[in-house]
């Protein structure tokens, strides 16, 4: 339930998100890349501001900038819309991992590091509006010292720092600007982590998005600057403050709150988000089992190896008195994506049930219950994606987990059993549960990656479309597409008895 | 949707959302009554601590090395203070404040209130809490490294204020000692 009604939400954010923007350039599925980008930006305009701050004269040095520094006052506004923004992109982002049930297993990993980094950004927020000292600093300060006051770690209260009449140590400042400077390499870190289980992690969202976010941070700076809060003043309790809801949403409720109960709050929501793996983990007889090699089949071509996108694969030794290598999986990081049986071509690799062999099965079942008639278009359905469902009016659906996970051979059987076409729908490939299913998938059918469709099928009567699940429309307009061009197509000639190639020779060592 | 209708309707939507996160960004927000002003006290002094000492038992010697048997064995205790605030007349606080821990040698002072603008009466006392009846062998001392007639033995601790103050909405009262040790009001009502 916790998953579901949000996930549903979100789903159906994400066809309209499609329609307006295509599956391309939509920017909910590029969340991840988006906060990096935020980050990158942070960084950048960080190290220009950091010439001009002084540790001594905070303030005063913020008012320079704003009213002094060339591009000061838009470089501080495009730093500040930038950490929002990444706040926004992060829950997003985790949102739809959350959702999507990529939490638990090998993903616990960046799910827990992903937490670790959340919690670094809003420090990292927090020490950056206490270094600007304005009123809003100073009440995030004070705020600050009153919770750690809470906690038995320091002999004196750190708040009396805050009592006044004197300024503040520069100190205080010199510690603060050094938390901010240097917990960006702690999220360096974390960050490594959070993608370390994953082979060619995207950092950066496409070209045109990445521009048009860059403009629009840049024109939010330049045409609605951040404003200077009034100085901060310890001998007066700040009154009204513009509050940044990014990072100080909580404040209005801890401050009404006592300090061991915000710290009881706080800590009981870290604990629930570092659980998630372990609650949302399904129960043992329910996880998808991971991926097997079968030696025998095995030829030494590593393409498994090479397009596992959980780098869950690696080659080893062969015990089996034969020459070479031999893929092996490691049950820690598979996550059962299925991407491996698409690309074994002698189908000795995947998922227990969805290995090509599996899958050959299968359609060799549709195919003898499915009359094809003249005209007959066959969905092969990822089961996330816009025909997973299936609708009445659908054509005859062939079901696959994943469109990764669909070997060539079934789409080379159904076209030589008298498909008239086939039109494999998937994910949009950033929002592929299984992260690189319709990458390989277009480069096995129709680039000749290995294993690929083979030259005996007529290229012209397959098809990939990209279709999430509330997108309807686009699956409509792909078919309707797919039948026109289909219609300037002669009808095929079923055959009978087919078969499809299952074995490779196995060949001499593979060059390089 | 048609495609000029679908690219304007995006580029509206991308727009938009720039002014929802400079609006998210700088929310208006009023974080204290605007009817209050705070007082505040606030000061750190060296923790002074009562030195016993006796004559080493037959058992504590015959553990130790001759050339390492002490004269004498002393222990310190602290010495808390007490203090009380009084707001026209009525007990704004009374309590305790000892030094963190053994091994501390300040006792810090941090307490704030809210209270009404306007003119207040305010007594503040930061009393050492002495035991009732002096123990012969006892001596007071503090901190380790000073004597015990210096500025930091108790009796010279301790503080008292009895004045008027006055504050506006959103002031705060602050009442520290200066470098005598005198209790001052600041800002100077």
């Amino acid at each position: 339930m916790l998953k579901r009604i949000p996930g549903r939400a979100l789903a159906r954010l994400d066809g309209w998100a499609d329609r307006l923007y295509g599956w391309r350039w939509n920017p909910l599925y590029q969340s991840g890349a988006l906060v990096i980008l935020c980050l990158a930006i942070l960084l950048l305009t960080g190290l220009y501001l950091i010439f001009f701050y002084r540790v001594g004269a905070p303030y005063e040095s913020m008012v320079r900038i704003d009213g002094q520094v060339w591009g000061g006052r838009w470089i501080r506004s495009l730093h500040r819309y930038a950490a929002d923004a990444a706040v926004v992109a992060v829950v997003v982002h985790a949102l739809r991992m959350f959702c999507q049930g990529r939490t638990w297993g090998p993903r616990a990993l960046a799910w827990i590091s992903g937490v670790f980094l959340v919690f670094l950004l809003y420090v990292c927020g927090w020490t950056g509006y206490v270094m600007v000292w304005d009123a809003h600093g100073q009440l995030l300060a004070t705020e600050g010292a009153r919770l750690l006051d809470a906690l038995p770690l320091f002999s004196e209260p750190i708040s009396r720092t805050f009592g006044g009449p004197g300024p503040l140590p520069s100190a205080f400042f010199f510690m603060n600007l050094f938390l901010h400077i240097a917990i960006p390499i702690g999220v360096a870190i974390f960050l490594w982590l959070h993608v370390s289980r994953v082979a060619r992690p995207v950092l950066l969202p496409p070209r045109p998005l990445l521009w048009t976010a860059i403009g629009l941070l840049a024109a939010a700076a330049i045409l609605l600057p951040a404003p200077l809060g009034p100085a901060a003043n310890l001998l007066r309790v700040p009154g009204e403050v513009t509050l940044n809801v990014f990072y100080s949403f909580w404040l209005p409720a801890a401050g009404s709150m006592s300090p061991g109960l915000v710290w009881v709050a706080g800590g009981a929501a870290a604990m629930a988000l570092l659980a998630v793996p372990f609650l949302t983990r399904p129960r043992e007889d329910r996880r998808p089992p991971p991926s097997f090699v079968s030696p025998r089949l095995c030829t030494w071509c590593e393409q498994c190896y090479v397009d596992c996108p959980y780098d869950a694969i690696r080659m080893v030794e062969r015990t089996d008195g034969r020459d070479g290598l031999v893929a092996e999986v490691n049950p820690a990081s598979c996550v059962s994506c299925g991407i491996c049986a698409g690309s074994c071509a002698p189908m000795g690799v995947g998922p227990p049930g969805r290995t090509g062999r599996d899958q050959l099965a299968r359609v060799r079942e549709f195919v003898a219950q499915e009359a094809f008639g003249g005209g007959d278009i066959v969905l092969v359905a990822c089961g996330r994606s816009a025909a997973g469902a299936g609708a009445g009016d659908d054509p005859p659906r062939l079901p696959v987990s994943c469109a990764g996970n669909l070997h060539s051979s079934v789409v080379e059987y159904l076209v030589r059993a008298g498909a008239w076409g086939v039109l494999v729908v998937a994910c949009p490939p950033r929002d592929c549960w299984g992260r690189e299913g319709p990458k390989w998938l277009v480069e096995r059918l129709f680039n000749e990656r290995e294993a690929e469709l083979k030259a005996r099928v007529d290229r012209r009567r397959v098809r990939v479309a990209y279709a999430s699940a509330f997108d309807r429309g686009a699956l409509q307009a792909a078919l309707d597409d797919f039948s026109r061009e289909l219609t300037r197509l002669d009808a095929p000639a079923g055959e009978d008895g087919i078969e499809v190639d299952t074995e490779c020779e196995l060949s001499q060592a593979p060059a390089g | 949707m048609v495609a000029g209708a679908r690219r304007v309707a995006a580029a509206v939507l991308a727009i938009a959302a720039l002014p929802a996160l400079v609006l998210l960004s700088r929310v208006p927000w009023r974080s204290s009554d605007p009817d209050t002003a705070e007082l505040r006290v606030s000061w750190r002094i060296p923790a002074p601590s009562h030195r016993r000492c006796r004559a080493p038992t037959e058992a504590e010697l015959s553990g130790v090395l001759p050339h390492m048997r002490p004269a004498e064995v002393c222990s310190d205790e602290a010495i808390p203070f007490h203090l009380t605030i009084r707001l026209n007349g009525n007990p704004l606080h009374s309590g305790t404040v000892a030094r963190a821990g053994p091994r501390a040698r300040t006792i810090t002072v941090y307490r704030s209130f809210a209270v009404p603008p306007g003119s207040h009466a305010l007594e503040v006392a930061f009393l050492p809490e002495l035991p009732p009846e002096a123990d012969p062998g006892a001596e007071t001392v503090s901190p380790p490294d000073s004597a015990s007639e210096s500025p930091h033995s108790p009796h010279n601790l301790a503080m008292t204020l009895s004045t008027t103050v006055s504050a506006a909405p959103g002031d705060v009262i602050l009442v520290s000692p200066d470098e005598s040790g005198r209790l001052l009001v600041a800002p100077r009502g």
